[in-house]
């Protein structure tokens, strides 16, 4: 029993970091534009596909496929910056706001139709997961171990990234201040296109893991993006410790809820744990906000 | 009470950044009292305190003897205390009416009856010479215009103190002459006048007491004159010959 | 000036009203349908322009109103309630929820508000899929069968007028005012002694009414009702569109946003019957791109619009031009 409790726990610690990593690029995309993308949920659902399509194809192993899919996913991101975001960037807060959510809501519904669409011929439906259990065919748990540590790493790397970096640095500066990085001379507008691309990839690639676990439909854009915002306000703006940490208690609280009560009540776990913050700790939100 | 508005070892920190350190003054009914400062010195976030915007760190805001530290900026406004902003926030989309509307309308306890809402928005508008304006939406105000109805809308709640944060700032010299004249003005309809302003000579000329804030403490209060030749108050605004700030304490 | 031509307009809404209200004798029920539903959604634009358009929060929850006024008529009507305490009740209980909402979610701004309320769709969907016992699952529930056609038909008109008029009357009110106020700087608003948070409150209160009474008619009619139907992304967005195409914070906004919508369905369904949804994602990105305004708001019907006297300018010059005379 207890070690079923425990399989429960891990297996929420893990669905946890990939999110607390997803939900880290919804962070880092806000607080340079100042936009938040209703549709990063689904870049993380394009990245599943994306990453089972290319092991059906090739069988290359998953956590390859997690680092080929960022450059192509920056690539994708930045397009869709340059296309959809960047002619509303120079707007005023409240119009901002309301083309933002019109423009990545709508690129969102557009997305999850199109793949339904698409995804839809093989007769069977659009439910799968990924075998990789075939791959490390012993114990299931040693791909999980696998995929934690391959966040770790890779959390482990973009912290350095943002420290060290001149793009990691100016993504910093300018969540933190952006009229004063504009007077020190980083180009606003070139940070913001690459920010938004590698926020985008980060979610693609915590897809590829997500998909080695759980099974991937082209509508749980939505609610993963409403999940990642809750991380968000649990974490704070642009710290990648506290959106994995964040990312880590809901995971927990999830799988015990899908545990405890069934898997239908989990979607309904990331919302209570909102507004269960927002009931207890307002101010945390709110002075993160600007 | 004797004094209208005072304020008691005011601290406020933000973080480990002490923004203002301990700060006492007092304000009589009917005076007008300049506060003066380096940028930075926590000037406006004195404002904040006493508006309720911010609460303090530490220490007490007292309104006609009634503690109002902690009140919320709503209630504080109903209560007689009005202020601008340093950059000027009007309801931009709203007529300049419907601006002065919602300081009539909620900031006083007694709003007026219906039908004569309009009739005193107007009246307020055209003693700041914005009559002709009351049905253009705020945003395409001029900037002096726009001053102007910072200004009406904080008279429209009927206040007891009014705080004035900079409204003289990017005004020319006729344009600073009428506002001084509006603000005298506003005085003598007995309204207690609390001015933030970097225009020295202005400061010299309507005010009746000045303090001096510097680095969150306040270093010099009292008559215009005194205080500009207090030589403290000299160093803060002129500095060290090493920093180069200039600013000039005559006219 | 524009009192004429407001009276041209009004008479115009007399016509149009007496022309649907003579429409069930000649008219199919296929016709009386279309007509029904389009002032169902008309009537959820409105309702959410109170809260979208006036105090500038887009809650893109809005349906859930609609979606619990018709699950708790739904089931009311089940028990042997009569219709009007069942629609009563509901709304009651619409309005009830709302007002708890409230306090979490008006601590959130801007995109976050967003969000949260459309997450909270999916979240009433999870609760109805999973509470059988109450609201009987994935299979959703019948009502008691019958052919409410025409009682709902006018019902629903009354419906969506009555919102016109409130939307109307809000526009005109002080406390429209203070929504307006926030909408443009909720700081300042406070500072000036606006009730930001009972005001916020309160207008989703107000707008859950209408929503959950069009909910209450909707499942009337229809007999059926289930967590697709109630909370699914259809009932949620169309209304949020045609608000946003028409204009927010006006009160022609949702009606000639329903209008286009409307046409743009029609055109569309003849076309393609697949795409549906994802013309709706291209419209909003597009809307989003270049019009985020509103039709409405577009600079060059700015001057029509106004002298219609149907800005979103309240109406004290008017009363101002009065005084001056």
């Amino acid at each position: 029993m207890a070690s079923q409790f425990l399989q429960v726990v891990v297996g929420g610690i893990l669905l946890g970091g990939i999110y607390g990593f997803a939900a880290f690029g919804l962070s880092i995309t806000f607080g340079v534009l100042n936009i938040l993308n209703l549709a990063h949920g689904d870049f993380l659902m394009l990245g599943s596909l994306v990453g089972y399509s290319i092991f059906l194809s090739f069988g290359i192993n998953p956590f390859i496929i997690a680092i080929i899919i960022i450059p192509l996913f920056v690539v994708i991101g930045v397009g869709f910056y340059l296309l959809l975001l960047k002619p509303i960037s120079g707007k005023p807060p409240n119009q901002l706001l309301v083309a933002s959510v019109l423009i990545t809501l709508g690129a969102s519904i557009v997305i999850e139709d199109l793949t339904s669409f698409f995804w839809a011929h093989p007769i069977t439906g659009i439910d799968y997961s990924l075998p990789s259990l075939e791959l490390y065919g012993l114990v299931i748990s040693e791909t999980r171990l696998f995929i934690l540590l391959v966040l770790l790493i890779l959390a482990v790397s973009i912290q350095l990234y943002l420290q060290k970096t001149y793009m990691g640095k100016s993504i910093r500066a300018i969540t933190q201040c952006r009229g004063g990085a504009k007077l020190i001379g980083i180009p606003i507008s070139r940070i913001s296109a690459l920010t938004f691309g590698l926020g985008v990839a980060i979610a693609a690639s915590a897809g590829v893991f997500y998909i080695t676990l759980f099974t991937v439909t082209p509508v749980i854009g939505i609610p993963l993006t409403v999940k990642y915002m809750c991380i968000v306000v649990l974490g704070g703006l642009g710290s990648l410790t506290g959106s994995v940490i964040g990312g880590i208690v809901l995971g927990i609280a999830e799988s015990l809820t899908a545990y405890w009560f069934g898997a239908a009540w989990s979607p309904a776990v990331s919302f209570i744990v909102l507004i269960s913050i927002l009931i207890i700790k307002p101010e945390g939100l709110l002075g993160r906000q600007r | 009470m004797a004094y209208l508005l005072e304020c008691e070892g005011v601290t406020k920190n933000f973080g480990g950044l002490v923004a203002l350190k301990d700060i006492n003054i007092q304000v009589m009914k009917g005076e007008i009292i300049g506060i003066i400062g380096p940028n930075g010195a926590g000037k406006t976030t004195l404002f904040n305190i006493i508006a309720g915007a911010l609460p303090p760190s530490y220490g007490k805001v007292f309104f006609k003897g009634q503690e109002i530290s902690e009140k919320p900026a709503s209630e504080i406004c109903r209560l007689g205390i009005a202020r601008t902003y340093q950059i000027v926030r009007p309801f931009n989309s709203l007529t300049t009416l419907e601006n002065i509307l919602i300081g009539l309308s909620f900031g006083r306890i007694n709003p007026p009856a219906y039908k004569k809402r309009v009739m005193e928005a107007m009246n307020i508008l055209t003693f700041m010479g914005l009559g002709t304006k009351a049905n253009n939406a705020a945003e395409t105000l001029t900037l002096v215009e726009k001053k102007y109805l910072e200004m009406a809308r904080a008279m429209a709640t009927s206040p007891e103190i009014l705080l004035l944060d900079e409204v003289l700032s990017g005004l020319g010299p006729a344009e600073t002459v009428r506002a001084m004249d509006t603000i005298r003005e506003i005085q003598a309809f007995g309204v207690t006048v609390i001015m933030i302003e970097h225009v020295l000579s202005v400061i010299m000329e309507l005010c009746h007491r000045v303090i001096v804030l510097n680095y969150g403490v306040k270093i010099a209060q009292g008559k215009p004159n005194e205080v500009a030749n207090n030589p403290r108050v000299v160093e803060a605004y002129i500095g060290n010959v090493e920093m180069g700030e200039q600013e000039t304490l005559n006219a | 000036m524009s009192w004429i031509q407001r009276k041209n307009l009004f008479l115009i809404a007399i016509l149009c009203l007496c022309v649907l209200a003579a429409l069930p004798l000649p008219a199919s029920s296929y016709v009386l349908m279309w007509v029904f539903l389009m002032a169902v959604y008309l009537t959820l634009a409105l309702s959410y322009d109170i809260v979208g358009g006036f105090l500038g929060y887009m809650n893109l929850g809005h349906s859930t109103s609609f979606g619990l006024g018709a699950y708790s008529t739904a089931i009311l009507l089940n028990h042997d309630f009569g219709l009007a305490l069942a629609l009563f009740l509901a709304i009651v209980f619409t309005a009830a929820f709302a007002a708890i909402v409230s306090y979490p979610f008006f601590r959130l701004r801007g995109a976050y508000f967003a969000l949260a309320t459309f997450g909270l769709i999916s979240l009433m969907e999870v609760f109805a899929t999973n509470l059988q016992h109450v609201t009987g699952g994935s299979g959703g529930i019948s009502t008691p069968p019958g052919d409410h056609m025409v009682p709902a038909y006018y019902l629903s008109l009354v419906a969506a007028s009555g919102t016109v008029i409130l939307s109307h009357l809000l526009g005109r009110s002080r406390f429209g005012l203070a929504l307006l106020s926030i909408r443009e700087d909720e700081e300042v608003a406070r500072s000036f002694g606006v009730p930001t948070f009972s005001c916020k409150s309160l207008s989703l209160v107000i707008s859950s009414v209408p929503a959950g009474l069009a909910g209450g008619i909707y499942v009337w009619n229809v007999t059926y009702i289930s967590p697709p139907a109630a909370f699914g992304l259809e009932i949620a967005l169309s209304p949020v569109v045609m608000a946003m195409l028409g204009g927010t914070g006006i009160t022609l906004g949702p009606l000639v946003g329903a209008v286009f919508i409307t046409l743009i369905q029609e055109l569309l369904w003849i076309k393609v019957a697949y795409f549906h949804v994802t013309i709706y994602g291209v419209l909003l990105v597009l809307l989003g791109l270049f019009m985020p305004g509103g039709i409405l708001r577009t600079r060059w019907l700015w001057p029509v619009v106004q002298r219609l006297g149907f800005g979103e300018k309240i109406d004290y010059f008017k009363k101002q031009e009065i005084l001056q005379r």
